[in-house]
């Protein structure tokens, strides 16, 4: 009984000494020093941004840098901006309906016309300005296509598609041949990985990026049906995933498509660049190439993607000038080149030299800043997730009236 | 007969007993694999075995984020334990009596059902506001939102665990509520306690979401389960550090239900009446 | 003792006052906040909204998901309920026994519940994606063959089985408590009658259960209505909608689909109807006590 007392009253000294120790406890900024915080959301390359920004400070010893990276960086994001506690310098995507209902209500400040833009292709930051003005700085673009093992291609007199056409019959000379084609995660989790193919397949069906989100978001409502000569066509284009997938892909997991793709089990892997570091890791004992989703005719193929590491500056921010110091830092080769040495997207910062750099991608990358890239739909979209559910959910079940439903139930809300 | 019985239950235990161990001989032969393994062989032996993911998550830091788990837990615990009983106590004793404190009762267990998501962002949002976003504030959410279910289950152990005639003989004796509650009813709750430490214990060892949203600026402030998720990225996730980690927090808990264990069970037979 | 007669008096309110107020600042508050969204149709991300009445109430008739994801929630919990209490009680009764290595069987079958279910989610769904069905391949069981938590048909039994996996683990601690009040004489007297292993459960060990039960009967009623994190790293609610829970639908409708006001409506609904039938059951279960 004593002991149990004893316990008790140093647990209850404990809690008293820890609630007044922490009330007592204010902010300490002692050596005059601007301190500016980095929001990332690009954790893969949390090391490299690291060296970056260390090279930043010391170039700038007055101003540190705190470089927050947190699990879940979307979710807490939201949650911050809402409550008001944004962080002076953000990486957020600006294709994004997030993104864009914060650049409408003043949530970051206005570059536009700034000198540093000038380091950029011309027009990069401009595709995504918001009322004609440029609150985002997109220093990398992302690029969405498929991975391929060079090495069976070349073994099995197998060709990259030029067409639609072309890339059915591939599929069944790989099937013909007793390979599978595809290694796919066809879970509602990790369903946003085939978001490129979907979105790809309505771009290449309708003439691209404006011609997409007429039917499917600028249409009217519940107007996507089965019998449209577009829906079908899409639908037809899922339909090469069905069935044509490794074992198990219903139930398997981004890590195990890559997996399957990396152990030479499936010859193509659908997903986006970003997931070469993935499939390296696993170390291949094959070359790996990419190319793009085909048109119906040589010469249309596209590849959909957009800015991946992209920085704004919160309006709120008591160290604008600091914080554009940064961004403007980020523009520079010194910066970029570390960072494209080791993540490999194409960069809209003109001075990094990427010749002969990353080939596994180029078959994709090619196309990007060019008109053969569409930015991603749903920057026309309020949201997108359960376009990346109801994709997979098509795939599953080749049900085409529940695709249109779906469709038209996700699209209808933002009409 | 009596044999048959009990190669009956050893067949049973036994069954359920692989059952268990599977998932467990899982992530203890995962922390001992490199991560491309673990994506490509995940039902392998460690080929080769590392201790490569222990050393990394050392270096990582983890003893500050097991440091702060830790804290997190026996502070949020200990108030549980003070404040929670406490509450339970005078509602078993008043709710008869006292209209208003049947009212307090289901106005204090109503949250029970309520997933918490329904009250992330507005919770966020007040934290940030009242400059909680810190350890205290995490540790006073904890003990709030631990209320409902650990205080129905202290004042359904009360009314039968410590009888009211309990408080009559005090008051015979001229003892105080207070001293009455905290030399008599207090000890006598053992069991529950010890229940409840256990169950609040692994949700606040294991919780992901509360530390997410609360202590997401100073990644120093960390709890064991933001560091161990901190390894998952969009496109990459390092697994050979995150199992290692999970070993680490499995063992903590264990070692806690070890202590406990004894407590639970003898405690419930010598102190139940009826 | 006159001196804290103030004190002594009023002991019930002081008892009761922190958990009070923690309740009322840090649930109710934000709750009748989320009453207020509810009215609204803020998206969650700006500061601006307007208010459009009760057109989130009327969505929520239609909007399939939100039916799917009750029907799925209820019957989780159902099976949550009844899976907790019975096999609870049956894996208890079989570590009651007295018998050599029962202690090590009562520390292992306690460890599902350490697992953090990030960590469960990750193994099972290994399990079910490539060890099932080799295993069903192996023994030419074609059920097993395919993956039971990607079939629209049998996720509903993939997920309850992970969930009772660990879910199970506390009530077997607190029957085995349970088992273990009843007074030795009761048990000899029973032997020496000769009662058979079901007579004495439903005779004797039942009543003495009965605490127990209700115990865990609300800690898996909670448990399956706020179900979440499980889902989360299993499914993450499919396949098709398949395993959405109502948390879960609110965090998404909330977080990725940026319809914070309409989230907020299903969470009041929610809120409303757990609290209506609370109440009734306290009415219910004190007419009873009499």
């Amino acid at each position: 009984m004593t002991s149990m007392k004893k316990v008790f009253i140093a647990c209850m000294t404990l809690s008293i000494v820890f609630l007044l120790a922490a009330c007592g406890n204010g902010d300490s900024q002692a050596d005059g020093k601007t301190e500016i915080e980095f929001f990332n959301q690009k954790k893969e390359m949390q090391t490299t941004l690291q060296e970056i920004i260390k090279d930043f400070e010391e170039e700038n010893p007055d101003i540190t840098v705190k470089f927050t990276n947190v699990p879940d960086a979307g979710t807490v994001l939201k949650t911050r901006i809402s409550s008001g506690d944004i962080p002076d310098i953000i990486n957020i995507y600006p294709q994004n309906a997030d993104f864009q209902a914060w650049a409408n209500s003043d949530i970051f400040t206005d570059l536009t016309g700034k000198d540093y833009l000038n380091n950029l292709t011309e027009g990069a930051a401009e595709a995504y300005a918001i009322n004609d003005k440029v609150y985002s700085v997109p220093l990398t673009s992302n690029a969405w296509g498929f991975f391929y093992n060079v090495d069976k291609f070349e073994e099995l007199n197998l060709e990259v598609p030029k067409t639609w056409d072309d890339f059915e019959q591939l599929i069944k000379d790989i099937q013909g041949k007793e390979e599978t084609p595809f290694a796919l995660s066809l879970t509602q989790e990790d369903a946003w990985t085939l978001n490129g193919y979907h979105q790809l397949a309505w771009a290449t069906t309708n003439g691209g990026y404006e011609g997409a989100n007429n039917a499917l978001v600028f249409s009217p409502k519940g107007s996507i049906k089965v019998g449209n000569a577009d829906f079908d066509a899409v639908a037809d284009q899922l339909d090469l995933l069905n069935g044509t997938g490794q074992k198990n892909a219903t139930g398997a997991s981004y890590e195990d498509a890559i997996a399957t793709f990396a152990n030479q089990e499936a010859l193509i892997l659908p997903n986006g660049t970003w997931a070469l570091p993935a499939v390296q890791n696993q170390n291949p004992e094959f070359e790996i190439g990419m190319f793009a989703y085909p048109g119906q005719e040589e010469g249309q193929e596209l590849t959909v993607g957009a800015a991946d590491l992209a920085l704004s500056i919160a309006m709120d921010s008591e160290n604008q000038e600091a914080a554009e110091k940064f961004v403007e830092y980020m523009t520079s080769k010194e910066a970029m080149q570390k960072y494209y040495d080791v993540d490999g997207s194409p960069t809209s910062v003109t001075s990094v030299d990427t010749e002969g750099k990353f080939s596994e991608t180029a078959g994709v990358t090619q196309y990007v800043f060019t008109d053969q890239q569409i930015v991603w739909l749903q920057k026309d979209w309020t949201s997108e997730e359960t376009f990346h559910h109801l994709t997979v959910e098509y795939v599953n079940s080749q049900d085409r009236d529940q695709l249109a439903t779906n469709l038209n139930n996700f699209f209808d809300t933002m009409k | 007969m009596k044999r048959k019985g009990s190669i009956l239950s050893y067949l049973f235990l036994g069954i359920g007993f692989i059952l268990i161990f599977i998932p467990l001989y899982m992530t203890v032969i995962s922390s001992f694999k490199e991560t491309y393994q673990i994506t490509g062989d995940f039902f392998g032996l460690p080929n080769p075995f590392t201790l490569g993911n222990f050393q990394r998550i050392l270096s990582d830091g983890i003893t500050q984020y097991f440091f702060n788990s830790t804290l997190i837990s026996v502070i949020s615990i200990c108030l549980i334990t003070f404040f929670i009983p406490m509450a339970a106590f005078s509602i078993a004793r008043n709710i008869s009596k006292n209209k208003a404190f049947a009212l307090m009762y289901s106005f204090l267990i109503l949250g029970i059902f309520v997933p918490f998501q329904v009250i992330m962002i507005p919770i966020t949002t007040m934290m940030t506001k009242l400059g909680l976003s810190n350890i205290p504030g995490l540790i006073i959410l904890y003990l709030a939102y631990a209320v409902p279910q650990t205080l129905f289950l202290y004042v359904g152990y009360i009314k039968t665990g410590v009888p009211a005639e309990l408080d009559e003989a005090a008051e015979i004796d001229g003892c105080g509520k207070f001293k009455m509650y905290f030399s008599i009813a207090f000890p006598l709750m053992k069991p529950m306690h010890a229940t409840a430490l256990i169950i609040n214990a692994l949700w606040i060892w294991n919780d992901f979401l509360l530390p997410l949203l609360i202590l997401n600026k100073d990644s120093s402030n960390w709890t064991l389960p933001l560091f161990q998720y901190n390894y998952q990225g969009q496109y990459f996730n390092d697994f050979g550090p995150s199992f290692a980690s999970y070993v680490v927090g499995i063992v903590v808990i264990l070692i806690v239900y070890l202590i406990f264990q004894k407590s639970i069970i003898s405690g419930m037979t010598s102190g139940s009446v009826k | 003792m006159k001196k804290d007669n103030v004190f002594n008096r009023n002991w019930g309110y002081i008892f009761v006052f922190v958990p009070v107020a923690l309740q009322l600042v840090f649930f109710y508050l934000p709750m009748l906040q989320g009453f207020f969204y509810s009215l609204t149709d803020w998206t969650g991300l700006t500061p601006d909204y307007n208010m459009v009445g009760l057109e989130n109430f009327q969505r929520m008739l239609t909007d399939q998901k939100f039916i799917k994801s009750i029907g799925f929630t209820l019957f989780f919990t159902l099976g949550l309920i009844v899976g907790e209490i019975v096999l609870g009680i049956v894996i208890a009764r079989f570590l009651n026994r007295k018998m050599k290595g029962v202690n090590f069987f009562r520390t292992a079958y306690f460890f599902p519940a350490v697992l953090s279910t990030v960590t469960l989610g990750l193994i099972f769904k290994q399990i079910f994606n490539y060890g099932l069905p080799q295993l069903g391949e192996s023994l030419g069981i074609g059920f097993l063959e395919q993956n039971l938590i990607a079939n629209e048909q049998t996720v509903f039994w993939g997920v309850l089985f992970v969930a009772l996996w660990q879910g199970v683990a506390m009530p077997v601690v607190i029957f085995l408590a349970g088992l273990q009040s009843i007074p030795k004489d009761v048990l000899e007297a029973a032997s020496i009658d000769g009662a058979s292993n079901g007579q004495r459960f439903l005779h004797i060990e039942l009543p003495y259960l009965l605490p127990s039960v209700s115990m865990v009967f609300i800690m898996a009623l909670k448990a399956g209505l706020t179900a979440f994190d499980l889902i989360f790293a299993l499914t993450g609610g499919g396949p098709a909608d398949k395993t959405t829970t109502l948390g879960l639908l609110v965090y998404n409708y909330a977080f990725n689909n940026n319809q914070y006001g309409y989230a907020n409506a299903i969470a009041v609904v929610l809120f409303i109807t757990i609290a209506v039938i609370s109440v009734l059951q306290i009415r219910l279960s004190k007419r009873f006590e009499v």
